[in-house]
């Protein structure tokens, strides 16, 4: 008797305590109601919480997550009469998913299926035609340039134009992006030492509270970089010790066709694009089809040099001895020509050999000169001893692949610069920086875009 | 010299390409460098997106071709235009465009595209891919003139709306109707001197970027930095959104009505839901206008971060240099120098 009594009670509680929990979960706020398969167990109460977010254009394709109980391995999700797709279970009360598309604006349930049942959340996502949830690439190329620092392989850059070699760093003139950049080769981190993307102007001052306005040749003299700012027609430095930018010769946004020649900051430059040093003078193609020149002391006075034939644009220089070559763009023809700083005025102007169309920069070793070809994509070598153009590096079409030699592919090669045995690179094309051994041609992509 | 400038600037081009940021500054100088930028898109009712884009690193600069994209797989095929800048007119690719800054459809005639060209009016079958020049002289671009055919003259064509049998053309200081049987043009909005006063019709001055239509509403970006409303009905001129801001600081921030600010260039578009609201484009960003309550709500944002990434989070998404906008059921395509890119 007492153990019918006690088995009696037992019951009796236990009908309770069902009773309880089933009063419990049908009441219980902001919980789908579910069908009960297990009601021993609490834990695997199968329910949905929270979605988030609860809204979707009517494309879908939009993540969500959704928070509830008794999620499985075995969870099927079901929005509308469409099954969710790529579901990841995170753990039992939270799972993830990719909604599927709808043909119109309509407010859809969402309803979860496991071995234990199933659970729904009424008019749980809205699709409109107003929620967007992701964007994507639809057409076209996403192959190009950014302003990400980041290491090497993950830093990019947007258009970049000179670097300069210093120690184990490289300096990029990031013409596009407004920046001056810092590549360290060593630890491969790519920084953004002066400048703020995507926001041009002529501010001096320190790094990244100065502005700059499309920098792209640059040189080095002692402690600093000198360039040019095609944008803003200044000729800028800064100190590679403290980024501190100073503005030496031309007068903002004075770019009009007209030059002239006075001190430093009175001066004026038309559209600069390249930029090289001998020591005492600056030396700066103009678009206005002169060469420039620029003191490097007293008030940085500035003129033009002075040569017995006038010239096109001189885009590019290298410098072996007191020889200054330059490619002169005219037209639809593009050649290598020299004059002789140690000559007096006026200074004899040499045709040293006629180049492919739309050549562009130059650097050299000291002995060859090396042209890139900014609309052929290859690099050539000028034997100076022997008066020859050699194709060293490119296939001749536009690309992106690193090999050897005329197996490699680049894309808009741009300016380069010489340092102990290697050129540095620049693409257009392709938003990167390269390194050629010129001991067998290897090119190797060093920073940025790998597209 | 001239010669030595444009060679060169060919051989530089694809470095120079948003140094300026003023319209009216680009349109004294050779080197148009933003209106390179400038794509645009526009969705036919047969399915397809059509976008204007300049050939980077080619030989010449401005958008001078357009290509015709699959909205449905996105395939794309460039089917006008040979690349050279010129206003002449021929089939398909060997047609040429000079500087491309407006597209626009017939409702109800996916065969007719509109055209804005340089200062033309030009009218593609396509059909046949026959390029025509309609209105508007290439060679003279001084002022707005009233008049029939290649007789009147366009200071530019920024924006296209077809409100009926009319075509409204967005010039640099008006809004011009024109036939589109007999293409005369005449005065509609806005006097013969830019400016940034509301008024109506001819009364009002303007500034116009770029336009959209909405029923019986135009909607008009102008570069006073604001968005105005104007009723084809009365003609009204309204300024909704935005305020003067002087100086080329940036500033672009959400708010309500003209306690928003914007920062539109003349490579920015705008397009509506056709229900309620307004997406535009700005040089970094995407932003929503409601048209219900004026609030200008920022939804993609890449200031400071000059690049694409794609992302299934806005928030983490970047677009580079969004010009041309779309809204369809597919989605809002956004055309950039490099292609289309949807969100959805």
């Amino acid at each position: 008797m007492s153990l019918n009594r006690s088995y009696l009670q037992f019951n009796v509680i236990k009908l309770f305590v069902v009773f309880l929990f089933l009063f419990i979960s049908s009441c219980t706020p902001f919980r789908s109601t579910s069908s009960i398969t297990e009601l021993g167990s609490v834990i695997d109460q199968l329910s949905i919480s929270s979605i988030s977010p609860s809204s979707s254009f009517i494309l879908g394709g939009t993540t969500i997550t959704i928070k509830g109980s008794g999620f499985k391995a075995d969870t099927i999700v079901t929005v509308g009469s469409t099954s969710c797709s790529s579901i990841s279970i995170i753990n039992s009360s939270e799972l993830t998913c990719v909604l599927p598309s709808v043909s119109a604006p309509v407010a859809v349930d969402v309803s979860i299926t496991t071995t234990s049942g199933i659970t729904t959340l009424n008019s749980a996502v809205h699709y409109t035609l107003d929620s967007f949830n992701s964007i994507e690439l639809f057409s076209g190329d996403l192959s190009y340039g950014g302003s990400t620092d980041g290491t090497s392989i993950t830093a990019k850059l947007n258009r970049p134009s000179k670097p300069i070699v210093y120690g184990s760093d490289i300096y990029i003139a990031d013409t596009d992006n407004h920046l001056i950049r810092k590549f360290d080769t060593l630890t491969g981190v790519v920084t953004t030492v002066i400048g703020r993307v995507a926001v041009s102007g002529t501010t001096d001052g320190i790094g990244t509270n100065a502005r700059l306005n499309l920098p792209m040749g640059m040189t080095l003299v002692g402690p600093d970089i000198y360039f040019v700012e095609n944008g803003s027609c200044l000729i800028r430095k800064f100190n590679i010790a403290t980024y501190l930018v100073t503005t030496i010769a031309g007068t903002p946004y004075n770019c009009a066709g007209s030059i002239s020649d006075a001190n430093g900051l009175s001066a004026t430059f038309n559209n600069p694009v390249s930029i090289i040093s001998d020591g005492t003078y600056l030396y700066i193609g103009s678009e206005s089809g002169e060469i420039r020149r620029v003191s490097l002391s007293g008030t940085n006075t500035a003129d033009s040099l002075t040569l017995d034939t006038s010239i096109s644009a001189p885009i590019d220089f290298a410098l072996i001895g007191q020889n200054l070559y330059f490619v002169e763009a005219n037209g639809a023809t593009s050649t290598l020509r020299k004059v002789n700083l140690a000559q007096t005025p006026p200074l004899t102007l040499n045709t040293v050999i006629s180049l492919p169309t739309r050549s562009g920069g130059l650097t050299t070793d000291g002995t060859d000169i090396y042209v890139s070809g900014l609309g052929t994509h290859v690099i050539k070598k000028y034997s100076v001893a022997m008066s020859t153009l050699t194709t060293i590096v490119g296939t001749g079409t536009a690309g992106n692949t690193d090999a050897t030699g005329t197996s490699a592919s680049v894309h808009s090669p741009g300016f380069m610069d010489y340092s102990s045995g290697y050129i540095y690179l620049t693409s257009f094309g392709s938003h990167n920086l390269k390194k050629i051994n010129l001991a067998n041609m290897s090119v190797s992509t060093i920073m940025g875009s790998r597209k | 010299m001239k010669i030595v400038r444009l060679f060169t600037l060919m051989l530089f081009s694809f470095l120079m390409l948003n140094s300026c940021l003023q319209f009216d500054t680009l349109l004294t100088t050779a080197r148009n460098y933003d209106e390179t930028n400038q794509t645009c898109l526009v969705s036919s009712d047969d399915g397809y997106l059509y976008r204007s884009y300049a050939i980077r690193g080619a030989t010449t600069l401005g958008a001078s071709k357009i290509e015709k994209v699959n909205i449905n797989t996105g395939v794309a095929t460039t089917i006008l235009g040979s690349g050279n800048l010129n206003v002449t007119d021929g089939i398909g690719l060997a047609a040429e465009f000079k500087q491309i800054t407006a597209l626009a459809f017939i409702p109800g005639s996916p065969q007719k595209l509109l055209v804005g060209d340089y200062c033309t009016l030009r009218e593609v079958n396509l059909s046949t891919l026959q390029v025509t020049t309609k209105a508007g002289a290439s060679g003279n671009c001084a002022s707005d003139t009233n008049g029939t055919g290649t007789a009147a003259r366009f200071t530019s064509v920024r924006g296209l709306v077809v409100s009926g049998t009319t075509l409204l053309v967005a010039t640099s200081n008006q809004i011009k109707q024109v036939s589109l049987s007999t293409y005369t043009v005449s005065s509609y909005i806005g006097s013969s001197t830019a400016g940034d006063t509301d008024g109506v019709g001819t009364g009002a001055s303007i500034t116009p970027l770029n336009m959209t239509k909405l029923g019986n509403i135009i909607y008009l970006m102008d570069s006073a930095k604001k968005i105005k409303k104007i009723s084809l009905n009365d003609l009204s001129v309204t300024t909704i959104v935005g305020q003067t801001i002087s100086g080329t600081t940036y500033n672009s921030q959400d708010g309500v009505g003209t306690n928003a600010t914007l920062l539109f260039s003349n490579m920015n578009a705008l397009s509506s839901d056709n229900n309620n609201y307004l997406y535009f484009t700005e040089s970094q960003k995407i932003r929503r206008l409601n048209l219900t309550t004026y609030q200008v709500t920022t939804i993609l944002n890449s200031y400071g971060q000059d690049e694409d990434i794609d992302s299934t989070d806005l928030g983490l998404a970047r677009i580079f240099r969004p010009s041309g906008l779309v809204f369809t059921n597919q989605g809002l395509f956004v055309s950039t120098l490099y292609g289309i890119r949807r969100l959805k």
